[in-house]
């Protein structure tokens, strides 16, 4: 204690009176050291210059919706707060562009970007109160992946502070650019391993003007296989094509013109009808919003153990069928849902940490093969002490560890995050 | 040639006679790409004729040395390809595959040599098509376009080829073979596929690429929009993005250029000071609807004629004739540089005219064709050769364009790289710890620096000693001492 005290009053000399404070909550565990919030780019960088210097771990965090996501930090010298730098520094509307600082809500910048009939057409996981740095380091993405891209694909330029406190910047503020190294897109789900992100200038998106949404339930993985192939064969284009469950439901998303939208949810309607689909509606307005809330809750809206799947479109249903036998098996109350075109699933299973390790296990064995993934986001301590939380990461992890070298090379961020060589080895 | 006859054999042992260019003769073809002013002759050429000889020859010249320098179909434009002197140049043009189509998932898998229209051409039986459509797109190689992140005509809608590349095998400079991304998206890692795209060939040698198709659209509808100033249809795209349409191609070409295409493929374009060509593609409804508007848009902006396209050949006609648009100068002007730059779309007029002034002042005409929706300029920079100072003074105007985009907020190039050609004009963009930092990236890939040596970074930088990562004393690690 007598050296954290120490250790925050050489802060506060560094980093600014009143940026500085002791008693954070744990992480994965890990009571962090001292906290401290800069309320300046300069002031973050010079923080992280001390840092360096004396060779602290750091974790940088937003508003903390996934500060629990990855691998846990062994130790957490100082958490670093993104929370004071939480300006929407400019929108060009005229460019369909924003830059905006790393603490800044989600919920926030889009209701900025509003007054001009734009957004951020990012839907992640705790939408609203998650902050940009948040959702650029863990390339977060939600239902509107399908239209939009994950965050690495609407990002195009960043400003960073590097391990040893230097200020550095990559890409630009245009739409298109390819001068350079694109260092937005490595800092994009590198969960803050390789740099502190304090700002990031996106490519956004007009408000849609009108929505709708066709939603299929009580479906068995059959008639999904049948009734997402229909629409993956169709020319429609929805916004968002997800399942989830169980019992199991296909939601399709359209956001467009009036005529537009209505059109293809009366064709999506029809289609997956034809499929065997006798329970499908067409939701417009609050009730849609609240089966979107729902659709989003099923799978965060409680602390258990969550899971992040990648798998091709093809082995959907043979997951799903696999998903339901386990969740039977092991006695537990779980749900899933994700972006089936893109293959991109999330997977809420339960607390008891035996269970949930056996059905990752079981999952990973499925999907692996095939060059799929499952990786554990948040997990109790206990399940964490008997699963690697990314699973199998490929051969490219010798380039991983020479960048991470490179632009970290005393290992002082994220420390954890990722497996470390030495671990590997 | 200098490069020692023991290497030369080794070399030939890999690739076999037939895969090494060794005679100068043969040799000079390989002297430049597309931007031929720059040139330099390569101490050898090889063809490999599969992954592991790509493999071999890599790991030979790292073990020698000697640098190296991928090179596609050489059609570059910013002499990316651009040969080492006495250095090894790396053809892929016979490994040009398809490995896979896997239509249900919607991935093709290709090795790097297929050219990008072959692609959509064997996607298109399964009613799908690869997105990213340079105008080169009948000879560039796949990967000429990852190691650029090409763009096209309707990356405004559907972005470059960062977002459409999956997967990449990369032979490192040193030899190894690894696999980054794969055909699942978010694989575990930092977005390494996300790094390389767009490095300019400077951080390996990609094998193989696995590729995102999209489905064609239902409805695809083409207008063109003549106007009595650059100003005018500028504004007009101002209106269409303003009305919260994002159009998937937004064309606009000037007088001198619209002169140059009508002389080379007659696609009778109206004579006028602008014609914009914009295009809407989706589902029938929402094109239907949303092209009326921006047929209004362009009226409300004065256009004195808007064409729209009444079938799939008219629409050829209208890209046939922006798409030979670079070629097409050579009809008006013995030699032309194409540069490639970018403002945010807004800075149009206040950049063009800045643009019009420079053509006066210097004396050269300079042609305006552009990607407006997204503030890509490749204004097209007439010169004479063979008139004493002129290719220098063409070369001097081009920069000064790019100090124009730069103040304007934008960029040194949007979709034909740094090169050798720009690496003067990076610091106008990045500063010292932008480039220094970067160029750890490369660092990481390419400790040696063998691997595409002297492009994108304005000086020559070697890779220092990096730090071992911290490992904890024993003391420390047994709880024993602090380390503050
Ligand atoms: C008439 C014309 C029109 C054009 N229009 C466009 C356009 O609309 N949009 C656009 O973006 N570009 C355009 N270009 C530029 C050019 O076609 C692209 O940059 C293209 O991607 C280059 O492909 P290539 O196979 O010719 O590559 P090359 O010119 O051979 O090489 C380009 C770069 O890629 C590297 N490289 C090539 N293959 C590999 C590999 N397998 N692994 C690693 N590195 C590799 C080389 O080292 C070099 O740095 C145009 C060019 C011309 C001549």
């Amino acid at each position: 204690m007598a050296a954290v005290n120490e250790l925050a009053a050489v802060a506060a000399r560094v980093a600014g009176e009143g940026a500085v404070r002791v008693g954070a909550t744990a992480v994965c565990g890990v009571v962090p050291g001292i906290v401290v919030a800069p309320k300046s780019v300069a002031a973050l960088s010079e923080t992280l210059r001390w840092a360096h210097g004396r060779r602290l771990a750091v974790v940088p965090t937003g508003a903390g919706t996934k500060l629990e996501w990855g691998g846990v930090p062994p130790r957490i010298d100082l958490l670093l707060s993104l929370g004071r730098l939480d300006a929407v520094v400019a929108h060009r509307h005229g460019d369909l562009t924003a830059t905006v600082q790393a603490g800044a809500s989600l919920g926030r910048v889009n209701e900025l970007l509003r007054r001009h009939g734009q957004w951020l057409p990012l839907d992640p996981a705790h939408g609203e109160r998650a902050t940009i740095g948040g959702i650029v380091a863990t390339n977060d993405a939600g239902p509107r992946r399908h239209r939009h891209g994950a965050p690495r694909e609407l990002i195009l330029g960043v400003t960073f502070v590097r391990a040893d406190g230097a200020i550095a910047s990559a890409g630009g503020i245009v739409v298109k650019n390819v001068a350079g190294y694109d260092l937005s897109r490595l800092l994009t789900g590198s969960f803050g391993a390789l740099g502190v992100v304090v700002d990031a200038t996106f490519k956004l998106s007009p408000l849609p003007p009108t929505s709708r949404t066709v939603v299929a339930a009580g479906l068995d993985p059959g008639t999904i296989d049948g009734a997402t192939s229909a629409v993956m064969a169709s020319q429609l284009a929805p916004s968002a094509l997800e399942v989830q469950g169980p019992p199991f439901s296909l939601l399709a998303r359209f956001e467009t013109v009036q005529e537009a939208s209505e059109r293809q949810a009366e064709e999506v309607a029809a289609l997956w009808r034809g499929c065997g689909a006798a329970d499908t509606g067409v939701l417009t307005g609050a009730a849609e919003t609240e089966r979107w809330t729902a659709h989003h809750d099923a799978v965060w809206g409680r602390e258990d153990d969550i899971c992040r799947i990648g798998l091709l479109p093809d082995q959907l249903p043979g997951l799903l069928e696999e998903f339901v036998g386990l969740l039977q098996r092991h006695e537990i109350e779980g749900q899933l849902a994700g972006r089936v075109e893109t293959g991109a699933l999330h997977a809420r299973i339960g607390t008891d940490a035996a269970a949930s390790r056996a059905i990752i296990d079981r999952l990973r064995a499925r999907v692996e093969p095939r060059g799929g993934h499952v990786a554990l986001l948040r997990g109790s301590p206990a399940l964490r002490a008997q699963i690697e939380p990314w699973g199998a990461m490929g051969d490219a992890t010798g380039v991983m560890d020479a960048v991470k070298r490179q632009f970290d090379p005393q290992g002082i961020l994220s420390a954890g995050r990722w497996p470390e060589a030495e671990a590997r080895a | 040639m200098n490069l020692d006859e023991r290497f030369l054999r080794a070399l030939r042992d890999i690739v076999g006679e037939s895969g090494l260019v060794g005679d100068a003769a043969d040799r000079l073809t390989y002297e430049c790409d597309a931007l031929t002013h720059l040139r330099a002759m390569p101490g050898v050429v090889v063809l490999p004729a599969s992954v592991q000889q790509v493999q071999e020859v890599v790991r030979l010249c790292h073990s020698a040395g000697v640098p190296f320098v991928a090179r596609g179909h050489g059609t570059g434009l910013s002499g990316g390809a651009l040969p080492v002197e006495d250095g090894v140049l790396v053809v892929l043009t016979r490994l040009d595959r398809i490995l896979d189509i896997d239509a249900p998932n919607r991935r093709m898998t290709v090795q790097p040599g297929v050219t990008n229209l072959e692609v959509s051409r064997r996607a298109a039986p399964f009613g799908l098509y690869y997105a990213p459509d340079p105008s080169s797109q009948q000879i560039c190689s796949i990967g000429g376009n990852v190691a650029e992140n090409s763009g096209g005509a309707h990356c405004l809608k559907y972005g470059f080829t960062v977002h459409h590349v999956l997967g990449l095998d990369v032979v490192m400079p040193d030899g190894a073979l690894v696999k980054l991304g794969g055909p699942v998206p978010d694989r575990p890692g930092f977005d390494l596929v996300g790094a390389l795209v767009g490095s300019e060939g400077t951080l390996g040698v990609v094998t193989e690429v696995v590729l995102r198709l999209l489905r064609l659209p239902e409805d695809v509808r083409t207008l063109l929009a003549a106007f009595s100033s650059t100003d005018a249809a500028g504004a007009a795209v101002s209106g269409i993005i303003a009305a919260g349409i994002v159009p998937a191609a937004v064309e606009m070409m000037d007088r001198l250029t619209i002169k140059a295409a009508e002389a080379a493929v007659h696609p009778n374009f109206p004579q006028a000071e602008a014609v914009l060509i914009v295009e809407l593609d989706g589902p029938r409804a929402e094109v239907g609807a949303l092209f009326r508007r921006v047929e209004s848009v362009c009226r409300e902006a004065g256009a004195s004629e808007v064409r729209v396209a009444a079938d799939a050949d008219e629409r050829a006609r209208f890209w046939a004739g922006r798409k030979a648009a670079f070629a097409a100068m050579g009809r008006v002007s013995p030699d032309y540089y194409v540069q490639d730059g970018v403002i945010p779309r807004t800075k149009l007029s206040e950049v063009l005219r800045r643009i019009r002034a420079l053509a006066e002042r210097s004396g050269l005409r300079i042609g305006n064709v552009f990607h407006a929706g997204d503030g890509n300029l490749h204004p097209l920079i007439c010169y004479d050769g063979a008139v004493e100072g002129q290719a220098e003074l063409a070369a001097a105007v081009g920069g000064e364009i790019l100090q124009y985009c730069v103040e304007a907020g934008g960029s040194i190039t949007g979709e034909h790289g740094v090169g050798a050609d720009k690496a003067a004009h990076m610091a106008k963009m990045f500063s010292e710890v932008d480039l220094e930092t970067m160029h750890r990236l490369r660092c990481a890939f390419d400790p040696s620096g063998l691997c595409n040596p002297q492009k994108i970074f304005p000086t020559p930088r070697l890779c220092g000693e990096v730090p071992r990562p911290y490992r904890a004393h024993p003391v420390v690690r047994a709880g024993l001492a602090e380390r503050f």
